[in-house]
This record gives C-alpha cells, structure tokens and sequence, in this order.
C-alpha cells in the first residue's frame, strides 16, 4: 500500500491530547479526512481519556466545536469528511472546547 | 430531523469581498465565504461596529473601562482587540482607558500560582501599558467596599464561602444560574470598588445564544434583550458585550490565524453533565448544529434582542439580586435560588 506525506497540526487547546502540535506524518493513498480521524485516534492520540474532545465515539467526526482546515481552507468549503488528502496536504484541527 | 443529502461543495468559490479564492466561511458555509485576509476583516469590523453603533465611548468622561479576560478564546480575542485598538493598528484609535481584569475561576492554590504566572508573561506582550488586576470570582462575596491588590489573586480567602454558598444550592439549574448572577455581581463589585462605570466581557454569540433560552426557562423573558445585547446598563454601571455578534467558530479561525490562541489559557474542563436547563440547552443547540441548521444562534439572538417587558418594570422595579425588571422586590427565580440556599444568599441581598 502507497503512502503520503502530510503535516497534522493542532491548535486551540486540542494540542494537550496529542503526541506534539504539529507532526509529519504518512498516511495512505487516497484517504479521506474521515481516514485520517481514525489515523489520529489510534496514532495520535495520547489522552485517550479525554478523546471525547477531539473526536466522536467511532471517531467517524470531530467532536462539536472542533474545527477542521485542510490547508488553511474551512473543510465546510470542500467535501467535509469526503475530501481526499493529497501529499503535502497540512491538516488541522482547532478546538474551541478548551480554554478558561 | 435530518436534511437530506446536503453536502457543501464550495471548491473554487471565490470570496464574497474580493477576487481571492474562499477559503473560511462564517457561520453558515451556504451563506458567505471569505479569503483569509477578508475574513480577519470581517470579525475584527463585528467587534467595532457593535462598539460605534452604540456610541459608548462618545462621552469623554467615562472611557475607563474594565477589560475581563478569563482565559477563554474570546478573552484573548478581546484583550489583542483593545490592544490593536488602542495602537491604532486596523482602525481609528478607540477612546477607551483600559484595565485589565483577570476573572480566576480556579480553586486550587497551585492552579491559581500557575494563572498568576501564566499572566506575567502575556502581559509582557499584550496591553503591556496598562493596570492589570487578577480576582477571584469569589470576591462576590465581599459584603462592602474593598481595596483590590496588585500581584496577587484578589479575593482568595473568600474562596471557601463561595463554594459553600454555590454547593448549597442543591438544584443544578439554580446552581449554574447562581453562579452565572454571582459572576455579574462580582464584577460589578471590583467595577465600583475601582470607580469604574464600565465593565466589556468576552461573552460570544453562542454563550449569548444559549443564555437567551436558558432564561426563557427560568421566566426571564420580559429580560432578555437587555441580558444578550450590547450594552446592559446597571443601577452603577455598564456591562458592554462587544462580541455578541461573532460565533465561537469565527474567534477560534480568526485566533489560529492571528496566532494568539498561544495566549488562552488552558485548564483541565471538569466533566460536570449533572442534568440541568443550562445542559438542555447546549445539547438542544448542539443537535441543531450538527443536523445543519448553523443559523439556530443568530435566530435566537435576533429574536431576543426584539422582546421588551412593556408591563411592568416602569418604574425601574428591579429584581435586587440578577437585576431584571420585576414587579417585586426579587424575581420568582431568586426566590427559588434564595429557597435552596437558605440564609447565606440572603446575607448578600
């Protein structure tokens, strides 16, 4: 199976539940966002007790009020969870749910 | 309810302001799209713009202003708009004197040493000209004047009297609203005791939204306009509401985007779900949301800031306790709240 590369980033508060801010990772070929929530929850995700503030419970979306960008671009402009990765493509999730 | 096969393919649409590709939208993806330039744009004019339609700082006397910031995205969101403001950096130079206030939430001494430090180090590059005062949320529980000191959390040893007082309250629903009334009277203390008239909070138009049915609930209505508006003019002074129009969404992207969101400050959340109005609501809401219909929040304020209380309250009878325009001395509400905690709410009346 091919793999790209692509950068995932996260900001807002979501950053205290990853390995690192921002990471470069591979992902498969032709992924979509939808993938790369389940890429994230069984690779990237280290508070696993707290998953619930990034992602649903089958990690199929982002939890409410978090935001994701694909390249700077909102993903409500593109095909929300369908849009597939290209490589290089920067992933991002910013959450309002922390703070305060 | 569901919507169907909705789905947003905007690819390749360009910016409603501009010839630039879109690239962020605001609340609703189907209504406006923006480039990154003209969506910063965009948030920073909501911020003025609800400032100048008011007029508020036309008066010369009256420009000192207390500026709370709680941590939150739209307490850093507000604390770098007065600062640009204040150098002239997007728009005219607003008239405002400033001083910050730091509203601390937490209970524990270490987590308050770690707020206090956290704070050093923004103000190092945020307001850095200007007072900075850090207080408790349990200086409400102050019965009379105070003096508030520099370099230390304010009010700590009133800490232990404002958690007996809220765990009193045995009701969930009376308990949050207890909190939320305490908060507005804890600032409208540290405004007097500072001789300060005007009080500018980073509530967004979510929490807004949200309070405007929570209110409903508890029989409030005839008061909502005033409580989810701007301005909110008190016996003593001024509560200013400069975000009421921008969505929690829009100050998260646009503090991403202006990289200050290194500047909230991020506490672990306490994942208290005891069922309440106030939980009912946010799940309500969060359904709404989820299912696509994003203008549910503008609906509701809009809707809100149209309902006034003609009957009574004319001749300026109000709840002495949350302040609304009642016929009594204390709104049904208070009562109730006052019930469950027996004397010791009383003693603040």
């Amino acid at each position: 199976m091919s793999t790209i590369p692509v950068t995932i980033d996260f900001s807002g508060g979501a950053e205290f539940l990853v390995k690192a801010k921002a990471q470069k990772v591979q992902i498969p070929a032709d992924s979509t966002l939808r993938d790369v929530l389940k890429f994230v929850r069984d690779n990237l995700v280290t508070d696993v007790h707290r998953i619930n503030m990034l992602l649903n419970d089958d990690a199929s979306e982002v939890a409410h009020g978090v935001i994701t960008l694909i390249n700077d671009t909102d993903t409500g402009l593109l095909l929300e969870y369908d849009t597939v990765i290209e490589a290089g493509d920067t992933i991002t999730f910013v959450s309002t749910l922390h703070g305060g | 309810m569901e919507l169907g096969n909705f789905v947003t393919d905007l690819n390749g649409k360009k910016c409603v302001k501009c010839d630039k590709d879109a690239k962020f939208t605001g609340v609703d993806p189907k209504k406006a799209w923006y480039c990154q330039e003209c969506f910063v744009q965009m948030v920073r004019n909501k911020f003025r713009s609800s400032l100048s339609k008011k007029k508020i700082y036309k008066d010369a006397d009256a420009r000192d202003t207390l500026i709370v910031f709680d941590g939150t995205l739209s307490g850093t969101f507000l604390l770098h708009q007065i600062n640009d403001a204040l150098k002239q950096i997007t728009y005219k130079r607003l008239m405002v004197k400033p001083t910050v206030l730091v509203l601390v939430s937490l209970t524990e001494d270490t987590e308050i040493q770690m707020v206090i430090k956290r704070i050093q180090e923004i103000k190092k590059s945020v307001l850095e000209n200007v007072r900075w005062v850090v207080a408790h949320l349990a200086c409400s529980m102050y019965d009379e004047d105070f003096k508030l000191k520099e370099n230390e959390c304010n009010g700590v040893e009133k800490i232990s009297d404002y958690n007996q007082l809220i765990a009193s309250c045995s009701v969930p629903t009376y308990r949050k609203e207890l909190e939320r009334v305490l908060k507005e009277k804890c600032l409208q203390k540290i405004a007097c005791s500072m001789g300060i008239l005007k009080c500018m909070v980073p509530d967004h138009a979510d929490d807004l939204g949200r309070l405007a049915i929570d209110q409903l609930c508890l029989g409030r209505g005839g008061s909502i306009s005033t409580l989810v508006t701007v301005t909110d003019k008190r016996p003593d002074f001024m509560l200013i509401r400069p975000l009421c129009d921008i969505s929690k969404k829009e100050l998260a992207v646009y503090n991403y985007l202006c990289d200050i969101d290194k500047h909230c400050i991020h506490i672990a959340q306490q994942n208290n779900q005891q069922k309440s109005v106030q939980t009912l609501t946010d799940a309500f809401i969060c359904t709404l949301e989820n299912e696509k219909f994003y203008s549910t929040i503008n609906t509701v304020l809009s809707t809100a800031a149209k309902i006034h209380n003609t009957s009574i309250g004319k001749d300026d009878s109000k709840c002495s306790f949350c302040n609304v325009e009642v016929a009594d001395s204390v709104c049904s509400t208070c009562s109730a709240i006052r019930e469950c905690t027996g004397d010791l709410l009383t003693l603040l009346f």
